[in-house]
């Protein structure tokens, strides 16, 4: 079984470390990284080039807008998925182009469909 | 050429929406339901790339519609189109592949035609040739023009230095070493991050992506996916082919390029062609 890496760019940690923990009751799933900057963000992401990305929508400190054009733009292979308590995201999601939304609060339904999504089909 | 159709229960939207389409020149337009029984019977004789749907319609709603249909035709590419935003999560779900908002306009249309378009290039894509020469100087062709990459110098480095490990992987600290010998640790990495950025910001821009593959702390290039003088050269070596060999060796290996770390290659290459010289 081969683990898919994935990346979380978020800058409130306790909400950061909860999603990294409802994720990783999965077993397929390995957290590469977590970070609350921008370009510390994309230097790991392009150094380490996991599956997925995950980003906070909704803080004004971590640009998601940003974050996901700088992403595609360089490695159009890595999924960007948007997770936020407020559902108009989901739409700028779409519109940005994003691949996935999780809304929070996530729960196991929620955070199953992003797995079997992404992170469920490597063996 | 996409083939499309929309299913939209209102006249008025139909409309505008053919009329939008209208100037798009790689659509084609298939279909305008407003039912979505006559959709499917559409689809069981015929294929679409993609489909708009209308979600709040009376009867089958474009939700339940699109559950059926990724049953049914998964290849299609379902988009909505309403007016109404609150779906967009739901949507996701549905793996649905775009959502607009209505009115629908033509710049709002083509991005979405140009997402899918992108997808389905990448299956059918046929890459550019790029040629690299490496004797002389390093020169990267594509279409028989040169890019003289100038404006990107460490990034051209970089490959000239991939290019030269021939395919193999070749780790982050053989890289550092090479391109930055004099650097702390830190520093040459973070300069191979900013100069990996431009060498695949540049193979993007050009379609040639599939030439540059990276794994956990390693670079490699995929030499199956270009030509180049220095592996034409290896081959003709082998093969003994002498006129094969002094047309390819137009000067030494990355001579007029001043890389350090072609030295000992240059040094190898003279070694090989004196060695074959004094056979003659």
């Amino acid at each position: 079984m081969i683990d898919t890496d994935y990346m979380i760019a978020d800058c409130d940690k306790k909400r950061c470390h909860s999603l990294q923990k409802k994720i990783n009751l999965y077993r397929r799933a390995k957290c590469v990284g977590s970070f609350g900057r921008e370009l510390e963000l994309l230097e790991k992401t392009w150094l380490e080039l996991p599956e997925v990305v995950l980003v906070y929508a909704g803080d004004l400190k971590l640009n998601a807008y940003s974050v996901l054009k700088r992403i595609k733009e360089v490695t159009p292979e890595i999924k960007v998925v948007f997770y936020s308590e407020q559902k108009d995201y989901a739409l700028d999601a779409y519109e940005k182009g994003a691949d996935y939304f999780l809304p929070l609060p996530a729960d196991d339904i929620t955070i199953g469909k992003l797995i079997f999504r992404y992170m469920g089909n490597k063996i | 050429m996409l083939r499309i159709a929309i299913l939209d229960d209102e006249r008025h939207a139909l409309e505008l929406f053919e009329s939008v389409t209208e100037s798009f020149e790689d659509v084609s337009l298939c279909g305008l339901f407003d039912d979505a029984d006559d959709l499917l019977a559409y689809l069981e004789v015929n294929s679409l790339d993609i489909i708009f749907l209308d979600i709040e319609m009376p009867g089958k709603s474009g939700m339940q519609l699109a559950e059926e249909l990724s049953g049914i035709c998964p290849e299609i590419s379902i988009v909505f189109v309403t007016a109404y935003s609150e779906y967009a999560v739901e949507a996701f779900e549905l793996s649905v592949f775009d959502y607009i908002l209505k009115p629908v306009s033509a710049e709002r249309l083509r991005k979405t035609l140009n997402r899918i378009g992108k997808g389905k290039q990448t299956i059918a894509f046929t890459p550019k040739r790029l040629t690299i020469q490496c004797f002389q100087r390093f020169e990267c062709k594509i279409a028989e023009k040169v890019f003289p990459l100038n404006h990107l110098m460490k990034a051209k480095e970089l490959l000239a230095f991939l290019v030269s490990r021939k395919g193999a992987e070749t780790s982050w600290e053989q890289i550092t070493e090479a391109l930055w010998p004099d650097m702390n640790c830190e520093k040459a990495h973070n300069n191979l991050y900013i100069t990996t950025y431009r060498l695949r910001k540049w193979l993007s821009e050009n379609n040639l992506s599939q030439i540059f593959e990276s794994s956990r702390n390693s670079y490699r290039i995929v030499p199956s996916e270009f030509s180049c003088d220095l592996f034409d050269l290896e081959n003709a070596m082998k093969e003994g082919d002498k006129r094969r060999i002094s047309v390819l060796y137009q000067g030494e290996f990355l001579e007029e390029d001043g890389y350090e770390w072609a030295y000992p290659i240059q040094a190898e290459w003279a070694r090989k062609l004196n060695l074959l010289a004094g056979q003659e």
